[in-house]
């Protein structure tokens, strides 16, 4: 019975991390401690390995059907992962729970931008210059499953993405949280990749930044073996269904059901924020 | 574009690869577990340990499949990024 409810609860993750780009931790954490009532650090090291299956099982197809900018998810991890370590030393000087606050009127924002922007989708991306000036090679083009439309896109303000990436991965180290809602929101605002292109990217990106934590956590014995076997099997099956849903489902609707996420995370860091949902440990 | 999708065809597959072997060793952990009389040369705890270390280390070695490409192109920029996420990772498992 233990067991089926993780496998449930890991398949939920998977799915809703392989749609929207997260490694699913998000969801994961939260679950494996309420409804299973698992020690914090268990859930942790179990979402870790979580998010690194959530990612390869996703990452695999997306990178096959040439949606993951796997250049720019490389540049930018670079970003993200100087950050978080930058964030790590960051800690002993700065407030959490200011921070929290800070993070959450910046996800609001985000979650409204993203609101109100939808509309640009297509009409932005349906043509790219030749990228003469591309030392990168960046530029991409994908078929979008849902319209059957060749979207081609060249990524902006790359080095303007590349400092947020920075200031973003800062603040997950800091804050402990996931770092996908936060990569996809700059590269969809900042450098103006369309959604799925953005979604495929980050799941390529959260799988690569969990690998050093999934490590330490299982070196130093905080993975349940049983439990993150059937996590792992869970996720993969979910992430699977949430790749065939997000090749078929409309940009729009994934955008709108991003922003809701990420209204629930700026409500829950806000809360946590003013002393209202617990403490950061 | 065509050198592009050839390194998208070999890191899907070096991830595909990865998982897959990784649920293998984790399938057979798990069905020895519940035997009453497992072998004693397959332990099930250590052949799920290796399926998880299997699964972790794929990212990795996805990253290192797109220095490699990088490299063999001439992609000096792209390959000194993909050493850098590398030396990141490494740095961080070792430093912890």
């Amino acid at each position: 019975m233990f067991e089926a409810g993780v496998f449930l609860i890991a398949l939920g993750s998977g799915a809703m991390g392989a749609v929207l780009g997260l490694g699913g931790g998000i969801f994961l954490v939260p679950l494996l401690t309420l409804l299973l009532d698992l020690p914090m650090k268990t859930a942790v090291a179990t979402s870790l390995v979580a998010v690194v299956a959530t990612s390869l099982s996703a990452s695999s197809s997306y990178i096959r059907k040439g949606l993951t900018n796997i250049r720019l998810g490389l540049f930018l991890e670079t970003a993200t992962t100087s950050g978080a370590v930058a964030g790590g030393f960051l800690a002993a000087f700065l407030n959490e729970e200011f921070l929290a606050v800070v993070f959450s009127l910046v996800a609001f924002y985000t979650a409204g931008s993203m609101l109100l922007g939808h509309k640009a989708d297509s009409r932005d991306w349906g043509t790219c210059p030749e990228a003469k000036d591309d030392l990168l090679d960046m530029a991409a083009s994908f078929t979008d499953e849902s319209s059957g439309d060749n979207i081609r896109y060249r990524p902006r303000r790359i080095f303007t993405g590349s400092l947020a990436s920075v200031a973003a991965g800062a603040i997950s180290g800091l804050l402990g949280i996931g770092g996908g809602p936060v990569k996809v929101s700059i590269m969809k605002i900042v450098m103006g990749l369309p959604f799925k292109a953005a979604t495929a990217t980050s799941n390529f990106m959260v799988g690569i930044t969990a690998t050093a934590g999934a490590f330490v956590y299982l070196f130093h014995g905080y993975v349940r073996e049983d439990l993150a076997a059937v996590t792992v099997f869970g996720i993969f099956a979910g992430a699977k269904l949430g790749v065939s849903v997000a090749c078929r489902i409309r940009s729009r609707y994934l955008n709108l059901l991003f922003v809701v996420v990420l209204t629930v995370i700026a409500v829950r860091m806000l809360l946590k924020g003013l002393g209202a949902g617990g403490s950061f440990s | 574009m065509k050198k592009t999708r050839s390194m998208r065809s070999t890191v899907s597959m070096v991830m595909s690869a990865g998982l897959y072997g990784s649920l293998a060793f984790l399938a057979s952990g798990m069905v020895l577990g519940r035997l009453t009389n497992p072998g004693i040369l397959l332990s099930p705890g250590k052949l799920i340990f290796a399926g998880l270390v299997i699964l972790i280390a794929t990212p990795m070695a996805a990253v290192a499949t797109c220095l490699l490409f990088f490299i063999h192109k001439g992609e000096r920029i792209n390959a000194g990024i993909a050493a850098i996420v590398l030396a990141v990772i490494a740095a961080g498992i070792l430093l912890s």
